[in-house]
């Protein structure tokens, strides 16, 4: 067997990392109706069932943008904190504990609800704060400690969760209906998101989303912060020896991702569920860390990335409708193409050669 | 407000606390071995969801319960292997394949779960472990009945606390482990293979983490989909920092852990006025602030996390 | 493989013809013949740079030659990786030990090798073997110590320890002595010649000249890659020597105006530092710079230069001492208050300090002042806004023309630039501006000669202009030809001050290399 030589590639162009990221784009419906194929179902009926699911049909394309949504704030402020390489696994606890707060605000006014242009705006804000303070253990454990941020961002997570737990179980649940449910009293009108596309839960979150992820662009490549974040997570020596404080860039890339992590929660809690609930836990903050990936950690490319991303989640549950499968063959397919996408990625920065 | 604590409520609680932790004590085990070559696992929860489905098909199936673990064990060795092959052979970011390896571990076992199960019915159970009670220890008060008295398993592992042990620190292949994952350049400078010993401890770390969820699925009986781990494996992945990286430190971590998380259960039986869900964060915030106490001595292998290139690329 | 030497009559090594180039040009070993008799300790001698530790590591299958053959006992010899060496009977030592710390000194000693136990590790055998070599040959040390605990030359006798213990008949040693106190070299050097006596042969890489006349009974010297001389110990001096080693050829430079006497930009007192191992590595150094002049900082890598750098930059804090930039005190303040009172770094290690490899040119250009006008536009003042793309776009393809940077654009990566470019892209950042300290180090290590010219040239030019300069530069013919004054460093302290025009280049090597002390150092 002749020898090959791997070696890593000296600049890996832009050009490349996008034709692998497109690749990735394209390789992944075709795994899962490899999957579908493989299961015996008709990969033509599931390739239709995909289109109608994710841009085929308003309601299609409604549901990917719901999906897609909550995955950009949360995939966006991870791409700001893995440039800084702070690795924060704890996106799911932020916005949680986003959510949290703003239910805690909401409950506040529920007899007397101020205006609409009041307690949105106030709520989302809290949001933010609330994701930022949220990471603010993790950043100091790190800076300050030297603790590895992995650890306490999961371990943050379940104190999250668990609190999300107890809240929906006590002191934020609704007592005026019958029995007892983990849910915390529906939200008034006055804080629902405006909807935008009439005859979908379509809000003015994808609008927020996207905006804010042109300004995070804006930030990281045009503001001094932004430069000093991706200057320590490229180069944290040279960094330093030029005079760049980098304790106090790591505990702003780490907080902002919190920030936009918790955001994300109350953009979800106010769009789509309109009160606190168990499910609020849902995962998607472990999903955002492949989005991110797949996004190359570019805000401009999380748009595209989380968006496909919900199209595939939507796209999915259309092919298990049409196919009567299984809600967990998502899962797997998920699952299926997370890998591939990091194998791809990883390929992508080696030349093979014959030794 | 009378506290009513009797034998018979500390025993079972006792029992409660070990049947909680040892599928996590496995899965530390594992990752102790793993991480002191140099490789961490953040999919740990993802094998624990595959080595569950697969040792609770089997014995449902075929109904061995030991034949079952063999499975979720080899199971397990599976996704090590391409854990193993991603992160070392690929280069990958570890952070990222083991994130990966889990959501693959969490929709395999929701799959199969689905697949096998949901034609069936709607609460499948199985008989899991009968108890080995251990002559004349198990007849200590208190806790003679929960502490000797445990299943096969159980027992398994302590006994694999002591293997572990002794493979780390007394055997060529532990020696290996430790050099490759603190001084990759002096070991294969000797003509270690950095890359061999990484993949060994790997799968081996992932097999004992398809053990502890092949455990997890027979000790609880029954099987809910997508939540029967819970997280215990990032848990176990926590409990190895926790423990500085030695195997009994993070071993007992996880028991250490399991207590504090069962205190709400505790609580609960024997009536208080903190809420349950509340005291279910305990165990979370004490491990948070036990970390900022043993900081400063916590000293992570020195390669853990970087994959290893010869030419120091 | 049969390891009885006693028998035989040939040299233990022979290396003949060994080429080795490196990418970007640098010819490491140029054809370079080695012979290392059977139970000699033979010396091999040269300046930093000269390819003694390429040749040694090429004879340890660390790297394999372009050019040339080894034979080792006559056999001849292909080494792809250190097992090949080792199983040949070659051992060495690093510079840098690689030693697992937190292993014991048997463990490390037994690594990769099989265990008599098979699968379990047999500690009590090994320790006893272990501890019958060390007594064997005068390197004590506690088979069950971890490494940690052990003092750096404990350590270097577990190295030591794990070649004779995988019965190796050739011990290469690199640089031993650097991590010795002087006390501690005396009792080495009698374990080397316990060691010659068994019947090993010894290769000491050095640059120190009184341990070459010392330990050694023949010295080899190279010079640039290449073998200036090989000669029997007793019939050289070490002035000779010192002659061999050094290249006499002092560069041109031009526009060299003499410099009049200026103010102290700066000012360096009793300065006191320690390493990252805890060992002094500045001992009260006291030196300064002024406004118009080259001090240069003569002495083999590892005297101190670069903990005296460090501090200077703000990246070590001083145990105490002070130094003063323009009068004010800059003692263990962060580079962000240093820079900001006109200090700029070039530092050796270009990749690792001086620049953002995934940067692009542009980006590298502002690492400095990316928040202060006009690179950034501000509110009030006071609040940095937006970096202004324009300015820094200019920027670059100023700095690109004016400095020679030779890439596709200003956009391309600093990964992709030569080192002449890339030292181009730094010195570009670093003296714009009109810094009034510039602390240099290596500047042109790995260069080609038209880069080295254009660096020195800078160099002169921004002293000419009226900057302060303080260059740290194991190329003693740049620094002779560059500097107005020199102090050489060895050992932590300033063992000379001297003007360059006043001293041979053999003076100032032999200060170097610790065989010289002059009488008013300061």
């Amino acid at each position: 067997m002749a020898r090959l030589k791997v070696t890593a590639k000296l600049d890996v162009s832009r050009r490349s990392i996008l034709i692998i990221t497109l690749l990735a784009y394209v390789v992944s419906p075709l795994v899962v109706l490899g999957v579908l194929a493989a299961a015996g179902k008709s990969p033509l009926v599931a390739l239709d069932a995909l289109y109608r699911g994710t841009i085929g049909t308003t309601a299609g394309f409604a549901e990917t943008i719901v999906q897609g949504t909550p995955l950009m704030l949360l995939a966006l402020g991870l791409a700001i904190a893995f440039r800084g390489k702070v690795w924060n696994i704890g996106a799911e606890g932020q916005q949680v504990f986003g959510a949290i707060t703003v239910t805690w605000f909401v409950l506040l006014f529920l007899k007397d609800p101020l205006p609409a242009y009041v307690m949105i705006p106030v709520a989302l804000l809290l949001s933010f704060l609330g994701g930022a303070l949220f990471a603010t253990v993790p950043a100091l454990m790190k800076s300050r400690l030297g603790i590895n941020e992995i650890i306490t961002t999961i371990m943050m997570t379940y104190v999250a969760v668990e609190a999300l737990n107890w809240l929906v179980r006590g002191p934020f649940q609704d007592k005026t209906i019958p029995g007892s449910y983990p849910e915390s009293p529906i939200f008034p009108a006055q804080t629902a998101l405006p909807i935008i596309v009439p005859n979908t839960s379509v809000t003015i979150g994808i609008i927020i989303s996207v905006a804010l992820c042109i300004l995070v662009y804006y930030f990281l490549f045009r503001t001094p912060l932004g430069y000093s974040i991706r200057a320590v997570g490229f180069n944290p020596s040279a960094a330093r020896t030029s005079g760049i404080p980098v304790k106090r860039v790591i505990n702003s890339a780490m907080i902002l991702s919190g920030a936009l992590a918790g955001l994300g929660g109350g953009i979800y809690i106010l769009g789509v569920t309109h009160e606190l609930l168990p499910e609020q836990a849902s995962g998607i903050g472990y999903t955002a860390v492949v989005v991110s990936l797949l996004g190359n950690m570019h805000p401009l490319g999380v748009i595209f990335s989380s968006l496909f991303f919900g199209g595939l989640v939507s796209g999915m549950s259309s092919v298990e409708r049409a196919l009567q499968i299984p809600r967990t063959l998502s899962l797997l397919s998920q699952g299926i193409i997370i890998v591939l996408i990091l194998i791809i990625q990883a390929l992508a920065r080696y030349e093979i050669k014959r030794a | 407000m009378a506290m009513i604590v009797d034998a018979a409520s500390v025993s079972e609680l006792i029992a409660a606390i070990i049947a909680l932790s040892v599928p996590m004590a496995f899965a530390a085990l594992g990752e102790v071995i793993s991480e002191r070559a140099g490789v961490i696992n953040l999919g740990t929860e993802g094998v624990m969801l595959v080595g569950a489905i697969s040792a609770f098909s089997i014995s449902f199936f075929q109904h061995d319960n030991l034949f079952g673990v063999l499975v979720g064990g080899a199971c397990g060795a599976l996704m090590g292997l391409l854990l193993a092959f991603v992160s070392i052979s690929l280069r990958q970011d570890q952070v990222l394949s083991g994130l990966g390896i889990y959501f693959l571990g969490v929709g395999l076992s929701g799959f199969l779960y689905d697949i096998f199960f949901s034609q069936i019915g709607s609460t499948i159970r199985i008989s899991g472990l009968p108890e080995l009670p251990i002559p004349l220890l198990s007849q200590i008060p208190v806790i003679g009945d929960s502490l000797f008295s445990q299943d096969i398993i159980e027992y398994l592992a302590f006994v694999m606390l002591i293997l572990v042990v002794i493979l780390v620190g007394r055997t060529t292949f532990g020696l290996n482990i430790r050099a490759v994952g603190e001084n990759p350049s002096a070991a294969d400078t000797l003509g270690v293979s950095v890359t061999k010993i990484r993949y060994a401890a790997v799968i081996i770390g992932a097999t004992l983490a398809g053990v502890g969820g092949a455990y997890l699925a027979l000790s609880s009986h029954a099987f809910q989909a997508e939540n029967i781990t819970a997280g215990r494996g990032f848990i176990a992945v926590a409990m190895v920092y926790f423990g500085k990286w030695r195997p009994a430190r993070a071993f007992f971590g996880t028991f250490l852990f399991g207590a504090a998380y069962l205190l709400g259960a505790f609580f609960q039986v024997v009536g208080s006025i903190i809420p349950y869900y509340f005291l279910l964060m305990v165990p979370y915030i004490l491990t948070l602030v036990v970390l900022v106490g043993i900081a400063r001595g916590a000293r992570p292998p020195s390669a853990l996390g970087v994959p290893y290139n010869r030419e120091g690329g | 493989m049969s390891k009885d030497t006693k028998n035989q009559s040939g040299p233990a090594i022979v290396m003949q013809g060994i080429t080795k180039r490196f990418p970007g040009g640098v010819i490491a070993n140029d054809a370079v013949d080695f012979e290392l008799q059977v139970g000699e300790i033979h010396g091999l001698l040269g300046e930093n740079g000269a390819g003694k530790t390429t040749l040694m590591n090429i004879l340890y299958g660390l790297y394999q030659p372009d050019g040339g053959t080894i034979r080792v006992f006559g056999q001849p010899a292909v080494f792809g990786s250190p097992a090949d060496a080792i199983r040949s009977g070659i051992g060495m030592v690093h510079q840098h030990f690689k030693l697992v710390s937190d292993m014991t000194v048997t463990e490390n000693v037994v690594l990769g090798l099989k265990s008599p136990k098979g699968f379990l590790t047999d500690t009590s055998s090994a320790d006893t073997r272990i501890s019958a070599l060390a007594e064997q040959h005068g390197l004590q040390v506690d088979p069950k110590a971890q490494i940690w605990q052990l003092a750096v030359g404990q350590q270097q006798r577990v190295e030591i320890l794990k070649a004779l213990y995988r019965d190796a008949r050739i011990l290469i040693l690199d640089e031993p002595t650097s991590v010795l106190a002087p006390s501690e070299v005396k009792d080495f050097f009698k374990s080397l010649r316990g060691l010659r006596e068994s019947g090993i042969s010894i290769v000491l890489i050095t640059h120190k000249l009184d341990e070459v006349m010392d330990v050694t009974e023949r010295v080899t010297v190279l010079r640039k890659g290449r073998k200036v001389a090989t000669q029997s110990t007793g019939s050289v001096s070490q002035e000779s020597l010192a002659h061999m080693m050094i290249d006499e050829a002092i560069p041109a430079v031009a526009n060299k105006v003499t410099a009049p006497a200026h103010d102290v930009i700066l000012q360096v007192t009793g300065l006191r530092v320690f390493d990252d191992r805890g060992i002094e590595a500045l001992r009260g150094i006291s030196l300064e710079v002024r406004k118009g002049e080259i001090l240069g900082i003569a002495g083999v890598s590892g005297n101190g230069q670069r903990e005296l750098v460090e501090a200077l930059v703000g990246l070590r804090k001083p145990a105490s001492g002070s130094i003063a930039l323009a009068g004010k005190d800059v003692t263990g303040k962060a580079p962000r208050d240093i820079i900001d009172l006109g200090l700029a770094y070039v530092p050796e290690n270009r990749t690792e300090d001086a620049s953002v490899a995934d940067f692009r040119i542009d980006e590298n250009l502002i690492l400095k002042d990316f928040n202060k006008p006009p690179v950034c536009g501000m509110l009030a003042s006071k609040i940095p806004t937006f970096l202004n793309d324009r300015e820094i776009r200019s920027r670059a393809e100023q700095a690109m023309t004016q400095f020679g940077i030779r890439a596709t654009g200003i956009s391309a990566k600093a990964r992709s630039l030569s080192g002449g470019n890339l030292q181009r892209l730094i010195l570009a950042r670093e003296l714009s501006g009109s810094p009034m300290l510039i602390v240099v180090s290596q500047p042109t290590r790995g260069l080609d000669v038209a880069a080295t010219e254009y660096v020195r040239s800078l160099l002169i030019q921004q002293r000419n202009h009226g900057a302060a300069v303080l260059l740290v530069d194991e190329d003693l013919a740049e620094l002779i030809a560059l500097s107005d004054r020199i102090a050489v460093m060895y050992k932590g302290e300033t063992v000379g001050l001297l003007e360059p025009g006043q001293s041979s280049s053999e003076e100032i090597g032999l200060l170097m290399t610790g065989a010289k002390r002059m009488a008013a150092a300061a």
